[in-house]
């Protein structure tokens, strides 16, 4: 695993070698973050390709001595919301393919019985995350995925820190609903 | 004492209650079963939320990362032209010295230039002249 300061020295003297060690090390990483924001295959990927063609422009003004995660991750989340803004639409829905994979991969480890129930629940949480609305379900990711401070995730957001523990506040209540619902269904 | 609100024990399961509401918040628990099933589904979301299944990565990112190698190539090969330009920089800037140096003015110039017209066209009227009469 190359190191932060490593990647962005070889990036800043214009070698491509630097440029490919920042994809192999982060590409997989921030199409996840923005899988997990959009919940939709298609816009993580042009999301993951527009985050990397920022950086192509950008690396070259980076501080050598900061991580770039935290870098990453900021502009992975604008260029999520961004995205958000500019396809406003009903909410995603989860695919049934994924939801399957899912199950028989948990199925194929140790005990089935538990593994088929874990694989539900995941299945209906899953299912429940997609289903709140986008700006809610960024900040349960950046508060319990990215574990970002309340004042971070504001600054992030661009988000007062009491609408964002109020979003907090609401989705957890609406997950825990929706949880409890399909457990009655 | 009265149930503490759904929003406080999210933030008491959270560890985000100050130490002293914690302690309240403790306290009420120990004797309140509809609250300890409230934490106890809070805890559960959390840890859930918090050990998610990681999405498989698409094969396209594959494809993704060489058309981002290109424009990074692209980018670089522009980049690299503009540091060429700026390296001419200085020897341009000489160049310019020298000649408003070096070379006389352009009005002086043109002052040679007349001179050296003038002269000539008299050196050459006589000559025209003798042609003329030869022919005659």
């Amino acid at each position: 695993m190359a190191a932060d300061s490593d990647i962005v020295r070889l990036c800043q003297q214009g070698r491509s070698e630097g440029f490919a060690l920042l994809l192999e090390e982060y590409q997989g990483r921030v199409y996840r973050r923005a899988y997990s924001f959009l919940r939709h295959r298609e816009d993580a990927l042009d999301v993951t390709q527009e985050v990397f063609l920022r950086a192509v422009r950008a690396i070259g003004h980076f501080q050598s001595d900061r991580p770039l995660w935290p870098w990453l991750r900021q502009v992975t989340t604008r260029a999520c919301l961004n995205y958000i803004r500019d396809h406003r639409q009903g909410p995603p829905t989860v695919s049934l393919d994924n939801v399957l994979a899912q199950g028989e991969l948990a199925a194929a480890e140790g005990d089935p019985e538990q593994h088929a129930l874990l694989a539900w629940d995941r299945a209906m949480l899953e299912q429940a995350l997609a289903s709140l609305p986008p700006v809610q379900r960024m900040v349960v990711v950046l508060r319990h995925q990215e574990h970002l401070s309340y004042g971070e995730i504001a600054q992030l957001l661009d988000l007062p820190l009491g609408t964002v523990k109020t979003y907090l506040f609401r989705a957890r209540q609406a997950l825990i609903r929706a949880m409890q619902q399909a457990a009655v269904d | 004492m009265r149930c503490p609100g759904d929003e406080l024990l999210q933030m008491f399961t959270e560890g985000e209650l100050d130490p002293a509401a914690g302690e309240i918040v403790k306290v009420h628990l120990r004797g309140c079963s509809r609250c300890q099933a409230a934490v106890a589904r809070y805890k559960q979301l959390l840890w859930d939320l918090e050990h998610p299944e990681e999405p498989p990565l698409p094969p396209e990112l594959v494809e993704q990362e060489h058309r981002l190698m290109q424009a990074w190539a692209e980018e670089h090969k522009a980049v690299r032209q503009r540091r060429r330009a700026l390296r001419l920089v200085p020897a341009w800037a000489g160049y310019g010295i020298l000649w408003t140096r070096y070379v006389p003015p352009v009005e002086r110039f043109g002052r040679f230039l007349s001179r050296t017209g003038r002269s000539l066209l008299a050196s050459r009227v006589p000559f025209a002249r003798r042609l003329l009469e030869g022919r005659r």
